[in-house]
């Protein structure tokens, strides 16, 4: 071949790259082939037959290139699959840059996952129907004292009644209460100690659950006198009875005494429940005369609303009928209402704070992961910028441009929502197990279409919000950028927008960040709080006596005596002692005083204090010390008991009248100090309907049932005088863990049919108070982190961009004799701008959240100068440690080598 | 030119070069195909099937990796439709002594 052959080859070749590539790749070897031919046929005919040949060549050439782009781009926008195609070429982009995209989707994942775990959460918590008929129906009542600003109290047992009565806006009203102590059953195996709720009639017929087997409790159960019936649950009708539909019609014992199952209400039913994640195991009537019960409130309720009724209906209603009480019974409900709260809202209560700390926390992460994948896009758009104006020029529309982006940006946020939403079905598994049931029992929690249409939603949304930014950014490409350059030009505009989202990203993460610190400052906090008795090694075992075999108070006062004297002798055990309610047990009980010499306060104004029946030994087995006075001596007891009558009509004890050792109480000194601050010993007082009970002594206080707020006011009587079936036992040994199967030989040796409750240490129980504050800690502090790690990844990504984008720049600065360390300070000062402006901002947002995390901070203001400051300094220093490579690279920038990328 | 091409498909398979001397020979080189209109016109021969692609064959001594085109029953059919239509177009023409 010869040079000229050779160059008009080449001539050839640079025409044909006219033609779309399509075309080229199937036609080229082809039209070289035929070029060759007819060239060779006309060089041999001469020049002017040549110079002929390559007019018309060239003539036909431009001619049909022009015609086949024409034709190519035409079908481009005829093609239906658009998007199919759309799709491919972002999967080809994609793979062109494999790191990027892995990074894009491992945020969104975690975005997504985060996010979906949290909706899981709340969506079992919040959004899923209550398994009842029509549960939007049904209400929780509860009794208000609006001038003492009681939000919910217990119903007052002659108010149920009336309402049930009178109440014409409700299908049914039902209250329910649960059995004094625990139920034992007997039959069917070892004993046990069962959580039962006794009912009025109307219970089922608002809950609306079918039985699995049976009959649920009917109106007709509920009368004082009636034939005993018990439903049970279905867990328990499978596990003691083995699921036996026999049993119905057949009777078991309970507290010895025999009750005809009459049903077994599904597993689902899980109410009332006695605390998060106890729920009644079994149905009795109350089938008491409930009504003659004045001034006791110890009953809950629940109603079931006529559909036709809105809840301020009701409402209106029930404040109605409760004025008519009042009036008619003023020495018992004067100042008392009532009211009805959805049945969710009402259950879901205690959770709404650290709800709405989740969402808040879910948000931020939501917040920071777009803003980051957006920050990523964008700095690949603007190495893309010479791409897209190659495009431009070459006749594709700003439409099919920004269609494509979009299309590459939902392609990676769907593939890491695809991701993600499989991170949150495992957690949906795992998050259970981790949620202490203090704040929610949750069982598991469904992945349902509510759960994984918010994934996609969430996934679709942030693809769109985060593909907006480079779309918006190429539009300005098209209009700025000249066609013939790759090299981004830094528009201030643009590097500005990245600026403000990696500042918000600062912002975000010093929330959370501030928010962990308070919250473990605040766990801290109440790790030191001294609990003022005894906690370690001493074993608290819950005892129970069934009231059909200890009808007598001297009875059960000779069982605890005999168990204490077996117990007190095994090895090792320093101290036995007993009490009604634990400390930090779960439940605690007030009550209403009366100080002799001071005016009767009208009714529901009493003063309360805290009460604690415990045996002569308590005070040495925790450790409280009697400061004044003395404790209680065996001497104190008596034959006529109980003291307290819970209501004026309550008979009085038998031999009331005797001479006998006089009622005596120890208080704590915080009582002492409010009541008698000139002296407590001697002094006299009435618990309800009680005689005048007798000061004795001044116990150190302690914070039995609440560490975080200042010692209650403590009033303890003794068990001989004031003896109850439910006890717990506090054994005080050198390694008392490891007794518990010789305590509970000692307690079977004494009574065989008696079942043990729970055993745990008293430290255990002082524990659980840390679990909530721990758990929220933790889960915040888990966000915190994540945002922290997204933070560093914007900061340095952001600078890394920036530098790359001022190398140039940078080049001819340092040409022109700028030092390292200027050209440092220079991009430091972009850094500086962004820490400043996101801890400004982030601070004042912690700040403006203060309130909402007032609740759950322990001795810890949420404008805390010390964590605040910490906390600043800290993603300062992160915030410029991860600026810090960035930086440095820009600073040694070789001067030549950027100037002539140039 | 579609028209050419097919026509210059009728008797036999021809491959690029080959169609554009036939056309060339049959019009007494009034039509002379330029590669870029060729190669244009088949592809879209090619995309209505008028014509199909056939692998060359054996004895033919210039290059064996050379692509042959055929007409297709369907591009026989279109030609003679076309080819009578022009038939009467000229018969019309010679009445009114055009031609």
């Amino acid at each position: 071949m010869s040079a000229r052959d050779r160059l008009s080859e080449r001539a050839y070749r640079v025409l044909l790259r006219a033609y779309p590539r399509s075309f080229r790749e199937r036609f080229e070897s082809e039209m070289l082939e035929m070029l060759r031919t007819r060239r060779a046929a006309a060089a041999r005919r001469g020049l002017g037959s040549r110079a002929a040949f390559w007019c018309r060549t060239i003539a036909d050439m431009v001619s049909s290139a022009w015609h086949e782009a024409r034709q190519a781009k035409r079908e481009r926008h005829r093609r239906p699959l658009g998007l199919v195609r759309d799709i491919t070429q972002a999967w080809r982009v994609l793979r062109r840059s494999p790191g990027l995209a892995a990074l894009v989707i491992g945020l969104m994942a975690l975005t997504v996952g985060a996010t979906t775990t949290i909706f899981s959460v709340t969506n079992a918590v919040l959004l899923r129907p209550l398994p009842y008929g029509e549960p939007d129906r049904i209400v929780a009542l509860w009794e208000q004292r609006p001038e003492q600003r009681v939000e919910r109290s217990t119903i007052g047992a002659h108010e149920f009644p009336v309402w049930a009565a009178n109440a014409r806006t409700f299908d049914a009203l039902a209250a329910y209460t649960w059995s004094g102590g625990s139920v034992h059953l007997v039959d069917g195996g070892e004993p046990v100690q069962l959580l039962a709720a006794r009912v009025t009639g109307r219970f089922f017929d608002v809950m609306d659950v079918p039985p699995v087997l049976g009959r649920p409790i009917r109106p007709h159960d509920d009368v004082p006198g009636a034939a005993p019936v018990v439903v049970l649950g279905e867990r328990l009708w499978r596990e003691r009875f083995g699921g036996d539909p026999s049993l119905l019609g057949r009777s078991i014992g309970l507290n010895d005494r025999p009750h005809t199952v009459v049903g077994v209400m599904p597993e689902r039913l899980r109410f009332p429940e006695a605390g998060p994640g106890t729920t009644a195991q079994l149905w009795v009537p109350i089938a008491e005369p409930i009504h003659l019960y004045r001034g006791r409130h110890y009953l809950f309720a629940v109603g079931r609303l006529r559909p036709d009724v809105d809840l301020e209906q009701a409402n209106a209603e029930l404040a109605s009928v409760s004025a008519a009480i009042a009036a008619e019974l003023p020495a018992f409900s004067r100042g008392h209402s009532a009211r009805a709260w959805p049945l969710r809202e009402d259950r879901t209560g205690p959770a709404r704070p650290w709800l709405l700390l989740l969402l808040g926390a879910a948000a931020c992460l939501v917040l920071i992961g777009c803003a980051n994948v957006a920050g990523l896009l964008l700095a690949r758009a603007e190495t893309r910028r010479g791409e897209a104006r190659v495009r431009l020029a070459l006749g594709a529309s700003r439409l099919t441009l920004a269609r494509q982006l979009l299309v590459e940006s939902l392609t990676l946020a769907i593939a890491g929502g695809v991701a993600g939403t499989a991170m949150a079905v495992l957690a949906a598994r795992a998050v259970p197990t981790l949620v202490p049931a203090e704040i929610w029992a949750l069982d598991a929690l469904p992945v349902d279409w509510r759960v994984l249409g918010f994934a996609l939603v969430l996934s679709i949304g942030t693809g769109l919000v985060f593909g907006i930014a480079p779309i918006v950014s190429s539009r300005r490409a098209t209009m700025t950028g000249s066609a013939m350059t790759n090299r981004a030009t830094l528009a201030p505009a643009r590097s500005r927008a990245r600026h403000w989202i990696v500042a918000g990203q600062i912002a975000l993460a010093l929330v959370l960040t501030s928010s962990a610190g308070l919250l473990a400052r605040s766990l801290a906090a109440l790790h030191r709080v001294d609990p003022a008795y005894r906690t370690e090694d001493v074993l608290s075992v819950d005892l129970s006596l069934p009231p059909s075999r200890y009808r007598d108070a001297l009875q059960v006062r000779a069982f605890y005596d005999e168990v204490a004297a077996r117990v007190g002798s095994l090895p090792g055990v320093t101290h036995v002692a007993a009490v009604d309610h634990v400390p930090h047990g779960g439940s605690f009980q007030t009550i209403a005083i009366h100080v002799e010499g001071r005016p009767q306060p009208a009714p529901g104004e009493e003063p309360s204090v805290r009460h604690r029946v415990v045996s002569a030994g308590y005070f040495d087995a925790l450790g409280i010390p009697i400061i004044e006075g003395r404790g209680f001596a065996s001497a104190d007891a008596r034959r006529a008991v109980p003291l307290i009558r819970w209501y004026e009509q309550q008979e009085h004890p038998p031999y009331v009248d005797e001479p006998q050792p006089m009622p005596v109480a120890v208080i704590s000194d915080a009582t002492a100090r409010t009541f008698w601050p000139d002296g407590a010993l001697g002094r006299r007082f009435r618990l309800l309907h009680s005689p005048w009970i007798t000061v004795v002594g001044v116990a150190a206080s302690t914070r039995a049932d609440s560490l975080t707020s200042d010692p209650r006011l403590e009033v303890y009587l003794v068990d001989s005088q004031e003896p109850g079936p439910a006890m717990s036992l506090l054994v005080a040994a050198d390694a008392p863990t490891g007794l518990a199967g010789d305590i509970r030989r000692a307690v079977w040796s004494v009574d065989p049919a008696l079942p043990l409750g729970r055993i745990a240490t008293l430290a255990d129980l002082v524990a659980t108070t840390w679990t909530t504050p721990r758990f929220s800690s933790l889960l915040v502090g888990g966000f915190a982190g994540t945002a922290v790690i997204l933070m560093v990844a914007g900061v340095y990504g952001l600078l890394t961009f920036v530098a790359a984008a001022r190398t140039p720049e940078i080049g001819l600065r340092m040409a022109l004799g700028a030092t390292q360390a200027a050209i440092r300070g220079m991009v430091f000062r972009h850094v500086l701008v962004m820490v400043v402006a996101g801890a400004a901002a982030g601070l004042t947002a912690s700040l403006s959240i203060g309130p909402l995390l007032e609740t759950m901070l322990f001795e810890v203001e949420p404008t805390d100068p010390v964590t605040l400051v910490t906390v600043v300094v800290l993603l300062a220093v992160v915030a410029l440690g991860a600026a810090a490579v960035p930086v440095s690279r820009a600073a040694r920038v070789d001067p030549s080598r950027a100037l002539r990328n140039e | 030119m579609a028209l050419h091409i097919l026509l210059a498909l009728a008797d036999r398979d021809r491959h690029g070069l080959g169609i554009a001397n036939e056309v060339e020979t049959f019009t007494g080189g009034r039509v002379s195909l330029g590669p870029g209109t060729l190669y244009g016109t088949i592809k879209r021969l090619l995309e209505l099937k008028l014509i199909e692609e056939r692998p060359s064959p054996r004895d033919d001594r210039d290059d064996p990796r050379r692509r042959y085109y055929r007409i297709t029953p369907l591009g026989r059919r279109s030609l003679s439709q076309e080819a009578s239509d022009l038939a009467h177009v000229l018969d019309v023409a010679r009445a009114k002594r055009v031609v």
